[in-house]
């Protein structure tokens, strides 16, 4: 027991399995398997530290009795050296065990988590679209930390419980069989104040840990919004707010720790009436001549022995739940199917010329309602293409199925005459680089950012593509330049900063295939003008697909596809569109009036009130 | 040296808690009292056991035996009762102070200014509030309460070993010095290990966060192993630290027990032979072992004490630092209460950086009519938004001064400022709640009229007024997403509310489409019009309900005027914004003769 905290295992409370115990627990065990000798080590240790513990009282008993008592010094001796060594071996086992244990909790976790981290980092996009990205962080961290505190650590504490708790009987009742059964009557009492109290705690620390987590979830907001909240003066609000949460949390916490007040007193009290009906009744069997004293010293001493395993025994079913419940939680993801996978017989795709072909393709998210309908679409080796349409008609859709993210529902994609389900996902996706509208910034700094579209580039090559990007005087004023960390510098950028990163991270890449998705939508026009001008001639040779809902990026591109309610509704060159006077033609003109009309507006000096 | 020092801090970090310890000493008083009791009852427990087998058992008088059990019993209850309320007014204590302390550190947080929170992580603010305060608290709980009754308990096992055998009780005292001296040197070793386990089982959290939350953007730079090979690195390193703990523990950590059986083996062997030469009894013997078995806890309690009192004194510095931490921006002790404001802007010379020497201002003179609507345009970097979050004080400037109807904005109350000056920002902040909690955040006594008058000019009634619940219905995770357009207006309504005379809109067009910025502006133009208004945007458009335009560029303004003005200098609004259009107008209309041309001549062929 340590100070304050002796009762650890209520804080897991329960939880529900879908999957049967039986199959959970074997699948531990599998888990287990490879540490099959440290598992032996552990057993024997568990063994010889019970083993010795139960000679320790009866040596001391055998002392008393029949050398201290008969006045034998040589006999004293030598007991003393036996109970040494007995001790000492114990000493020993326990040493060996503790290190063992933690060792095989720790290599579990760390095996475990990196499996974990594995299965996920190589899911598809489908399996990430269901899952919240909280639950999968907290089965990799916190699941396989329960199932090491719960089911390892203990296990053992409880195979050893219990090995000590066979032994004390067995020597009590090779001791003194009235006075052992004396004893084994405060078990149905101890069980039962066990049970009724663990239920409630329960249910008072599931509470603690429902209020430390509002608390949590209030500082969370209130910083998130701290800047509206200082803006409108708020401040004395938000204050009260948190207040009344944590004062919520306090009474929580108050009342489990009333709970353990009376729980601890209540059980050494229990445990005392044990000591004191054996001394009671040792004393009378005793006086009456029919005990020694030896025998009752030894016997007061596995009284409280017994009390011990008997509480933490009482704790086993509430860390079997919790031990059960994380590893549904972890085999779950363990075992989660995934839908796009390479082909046994995949192949390596080599450096692609960019040629990329959708025949009859038609794809939906949800069963029965198809997103994109009857693709057919060819780009040719190098050639430029945009894509626009309105929000939702499917853009964003199609280039992801030219990654492979999702598998088309029918039809097929092939790049060089390869269909993309034959080949290798790595190899595949190697050669397109993507540049999304929301950039994710990664721990570390802006260089090691721009550099993870290609790990092994010097620094030099990163300042280069930046230069090249006209992106490396921004860098250059934050405040540590290529070192600002990332986290800080996502703070302080601004979105159009953040697109841009993510350009440069993709151009380091050298991709043979490029696709920017609505990439461009923070930074001014001219800015924007500026890189369509600038990525030309780092687009050269390469095949480039841009979505942009800002036609004027579109337009002046080998081709433009228009897409609609996920058809394909018209393509061709701007010109070619524009004189088709159809879908396109709408939706540039009105696009471009709002601009022209502005203009036209302004020059004629006329009240720019009316332009609406 | 540096250990000194620490040390020094620490003590000064506890001298700065007592008044908190203070505040609910009545409570700590009953822990303590009742902890001294209660080592009293339990250290006489054992003695009476011996009396009971010293004078009863082995003599054969029952009776005897009987009436020491009673005692026994009598004893235990009290014990059970002084311990309840040892637990009870121990976690009540801490609990009281831990409530008052996080009270108190979040209200801290709350009064840093704007460059704070650019600095520092939420993440890192929350697990100060959480967590730090967590450990003082579990401190305060019973290692300290431990320190106290510790030394009595001790002291009182001491006295009564004294008493039965001193040759015995000085072996003993012996023993249980080196056991202080293992566990003191046994923290000494683990506590760093620990905390360098949990930085690094932080660090862990958050790479699994960052491939996890980043999951598409490392599918599609396809950087999986390279993220994976990161997360098994770090995951390598707390492994083995874990191990190095483990070993630390087996060895170190269970050293004090050795001493502890080599005690009880001396004590048996010792004793036994002053049991055979008469100076010593079977009793005493019992309980002497009982005793050094008690004397165990306290002992190697020092060790542990020490390394808590560091590991919440160094929570509670970290906590320290953010309620001593002078806000950048703080009201003076004289601020006036800003009267209600027509709503004249004046910046003169005006300053500013982020970080020193990197200027992103640079002497900014600006003078805004009461009800003047401008436009604040420029490449992105060249300071807008900066500018404009100057004026309701976000940052102090470097140089310069800033004035609204005349008063610097350092020179009143920031309330009093904030509430006239509102912002809507590109991506606005909506709280978790009602609608009508979120418009009316700036004035909760606000008026249903009110607000629902707010609303309406801000266009979001008809779209409040649809949902069942009105202006009841919850916005946020539980309850309805709002678009972007919805959230500005949303923001737009409450700076109607709060009265706000000066409006700013931070870039609001961006995230829209070309048919919901169309009608965003038609709506904004009528809202506006009483106020002083600065918009920054890209968007020409919008630029146009402005009456005059500001061009920033490298933290200067190196343009104004009305877009008149501007088209006829060429400058640098002429060659951002409009020379594309201009172009690509020409373009439209010579296609759009061609075209014509084509029609007319084709109809011309087929006749
Ligand atoms: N992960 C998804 N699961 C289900 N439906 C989706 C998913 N992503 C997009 N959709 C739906 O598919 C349609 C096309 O979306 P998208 O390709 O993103 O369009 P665009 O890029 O043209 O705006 C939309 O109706 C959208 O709601
Ligand atoms: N909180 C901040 N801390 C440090 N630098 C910042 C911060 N906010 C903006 N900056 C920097 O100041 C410069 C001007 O930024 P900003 O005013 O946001 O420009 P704009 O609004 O014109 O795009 C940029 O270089 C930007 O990186
Ligand atoms: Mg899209």
């Amino acid at each position: 027991m340590g100070f304050g905290g002796p009762h650890g295992m209520w804080r897991y409370g329960g939880g529900k399995t879908e999957t049967p115990a039986s199959i959970l627990l074997r699948k531990l065990l599998k888990h287990m398997f490879p540490y099959k000798f440290a598992m032996f080590v552990i057993i024997t240790c568990i063994i010889v530290s019970s083993v010795t513990n139960l000679f320790s009282p009866y040596l001391l008993g055998l002392a008393i009795d029949n050398y201290i008592m008969v006045g034998d010094m040589n006999g004293l001796l030598r007991i003393s050296a036996l109970y040494f060594l007995a001790m000492v071996g114990n000493w020993v086992a326990m040493a060996v065990q503790g290190y063992a244990v933690s060792w095989i909790g720790q290599r579990l976790i760390y095996d475990l988590r990196n499996k974990l981290m594995e299965k996920i980092m190589f899911q598809s996009f489908k399996y990430h679209d269901y899952k919240r990205a909280g639950d999968l962080i907290s089965t990799v961290i916190n699941d396989t930390s329960i199932l090491r505190e719960s089911f390892i650590s203990g296990i053992f504490h409880i195979v050893s419980d219990v090995f000590s708790l066979i032994g004390v009987i067995i020597a009590m009742y090779l001791l003194n069989v009235p006075l052992t059964l004396v004893t084994l009557l405060t078990l149905p009492v101890m069980l039962l104040i066990a049970y009724v109290f663990s239920r409630k705690f329960r249910q008072a620390y599931r509470r603690t840990r429902e209020k430390i987590a509002e608390v949590t979830v209030r500082v969370q907001e209130s910083i998130s919004g701290i800047r509206v909240i200082q803006a409108f003066g708020r401040e004395e609000d938000s204050q009260a707010r948190f207040q009344m949460s944590a004062t919520e949390q306090f009474e929580a916490q108050l009342q489990a720790g009333k709970l353990m007040a009376i729980f601890w007193p209540t059980v050494s009290f229990i445990g005392n009436i044990g000591t004191i009906v054996v001394l009671l009744y040792g004393g009378f069997l005793s006086a009456q001549g029919r005990l020694e004293v030896g025998v009752l010293v030894a016997f007061l001493a596995y009284v409280t022995r017994f009390m011990n395993p008997i509480m933490q025994l009482t704790n086993f079913y509430d860390m079997l739940q919790a031990a059960l419940a994380a590893s549904d939680r972890i085999f779950n993801v363990l075992e989660s199917e995934v839908d796009v996978k390479d082909a046994p017989d995949a192949i390596e795709l080599p450096r692609v010329k960019g040629d990329i072909k959708y025949e009859n393709v038609w794809f939906e998210y949800v069963k029965g309602i198809p997103v994109l309908k009857n693709i057919n679409l060819h780009i040719k080796p190098g050639e430029k293409i945009a894509i626009v349409g309105p929000t939702g008609s499917g853009k964003t859709t199609l280039v992801y199925l030219l990654a492979r993210f999702y598998d088309v529902t029918s039809g097929s994609i092939s790049i060089d005459g390869i269909d993309i389900r034959k080949v290798k996902q790595e190899s595949l996706r190697k050669q397109i680089a993507f540049v999304p509208q929301d950039t994710f910034l990664f721990r570390g700094t802006i260089m090691d950012n721009i550099r993870i579209g290609k790990p092994d580039a010097t620094d030099d090559e990163v300042i280069d593509v930046c230069k090249r990007l006209g992106i490396h005087e921004f860098i250059m004023r934050l405040p540590k330049g290529y070192d600002t960390d990332a986290g800080e510098a996502g703070r302080k950028l601004s979105t159009g900063e953040r697109q841009l990163i993510s350009f440069a991270r993709a151009m380091l890449k050298d991709p043979p295939i490029l696709v920017l998705d609505e990439a461009l939508s923070a930074v001014d026009p001219k800015t924007e003008y500026m890189i369509k001008y600038a990525i030309r001639k780092l687009l050269e040779n390469r095949t480039a697909i841009i979505i942009a809902h800002r036609l004027t990026l579109a337009r002046d591109w080998d081709r433009i596809i228009v897409l609609h309610n996920g058809v394909i509704e018209e393509e061709g060159t701007h010109e070619e569109l524009m004189r088709r006077q159809g879908f396109y033609y709408k939706l540039y003109t009105t696009q471009i009036s709002e601009e022209i009309v502005v203009e036209a507006v302004g020059r004629d000096g006329a009240g720019r009130n009316s332009s609406s | 040296m540096k250990r000194d020092t620490e040390k020094y801090v620490s003590i000064k970090t506890f001298a700065r808690l007592i008044p908190y310890i203070r505040r609910y000493w009545k409570a700590f008083s009953v822990s303590v009292i009742s902890m001294f009791l209660g080592s009293q009852l339990t250290t006489i427990a054992p003695s009476f056991m011996r009396s009971a087998i010293d004078n009863g058992v082995i003599k054969g008088d029952f009776q005897i035996v009987l009436s020491y059990v009673v005692l026994i019993i009598i004893v235990g209850l009290l014990s059970s009762v002084t311990s309840f309320f040892e637990r009870y007014y121990t976690t009540l204590f801490s609990q009281k102070v831990a409530l008052d302390f996080r009270n108190d550190v979040f209200r801290a947080v709350q009064r840093q200014s704007f460059s704070f929170f650019d600095e520092v992580p939420i993440g890192q603010l929350v697990s100060r509030i959480t967590d730090d305060v967590e450990r003082v608290a579990r401190f305060l709980s019973f290692p300290l309460r431990n320190l106290i009754s510790t030394a009595f308990l001790a002291s009182l096992a001491i006295g009564y070993m004294w008493s039965m055998n001193p040759k015995l009780s000085a072996i003993v005292g012996l023993y249980m010095l080196g056991i202080m001296l293992i566990s003191i040197r046994y923290n000494m070793i683990v506590r760093p290990l620990n905390m360098e386990a949990r930085n690094q089982l932080g660090i862990l959290t958050a790479i699994t966060d960052n491939n996890i939350t980043g999951f598409r953007t490392v599918k599609s730079l396809s950087v999986e192993k390279n993220r994976l090979n990161a997360f098994n690195v770090e995951n390598e390193k707390l492994f083995s630290l874990y191990i190095r703990i483990a070993k630390v523990e087996a060895l170190y950590g269970r050293l004090g027990l050795l001493l502890l059986i080599l005690a009880n083996i001396t004590v048996l062997y010792v004793g036994g032979l002053d049991i055979i030469n008469g100076s010593f009894t079977v009793g005493g013997l019992a309980a002497f072992n009982a005793y050094t078995l008690l004397l165990m806890r306290p002992v190697s309690f020092i060790g542990f004490f020490i390394g808590m009192f560091s590991i919440a004194m160094t929570s509670a510095k970290r906590l320290f630092d953010i309620i001593d931490r002078v806000p950048e921006v703080y009201e003076k002790p004289n601020a006036i209460e800003l009267p209600p404001i027509k709503g004249e802007v004046v910046f003169e010379n005006v300053w500013f950086g982020y970080v020193k020497d990197k200027p992103v201002l640079k002497g900014v003179n600006l003078h805004v009519k009461p009800g003047e609507k401008v436009a604040i345009i420029g490449r992105t970097g060249s300071g807008k938004s900066t500018l404009i979050s100057l004026i309701p004080r976000f940052y102090d400037v470097t140089e310069g001064s800033i004035k609204i109807d005349g008063y610097d904005v350092r020179d009143v109350k920031l309330k009093s400022l904030r509430r006239q000056v509102a912002i809507v920002s590109q991506e606005p902040f909506v709280f978790a709640g009602s609608f009508k909690d979120n418009i009316a955040l700036a004035k909760p006594e606000a008026s249903m009229d009110e607000i629902v008058k707010a609303a309406k000019i801000a266009k979001l009634h008809d779209f409040i007024a649809s949902l069942p619940n009105g202006y009841d219905s919850l916005i946020g995770e539980r309850g309805i997403t709002l678009s972007g357009g919805q959230k500005q207006r949303l923001t737009i309504a409450r700076a109607l509310v709060a009265g706000a005379k000066i409006i700013i809109l931070d870039d609001p067009t961006s995230n829209l489409d070309a048919k919901t910025e169309r009608e965003f502006i038609d709506d904004i133009k009528g809202i506006l019009k009483d106020h002083t208004v600065f918009i920054v945007t890209q968007r020409l458009p919008l630029m146009m309900i402005a009456d005059r335009i500001i061009v920033l560029d490298d933290g200067r303004v190196v343009e104004e005027g009305t877009h008149d003005e501007l088209m006829s200098k060429r400058g640098l609004y002429y060659s951002i914004y409009v020379e594309l259009y201009a172009k690509q107008k020409a373009e439209l209309e010579k296609l759009l003769g061609e075209v014509e041309a084509e029609v007319v001549g084709s109809k011309d062929g087929g006749v």
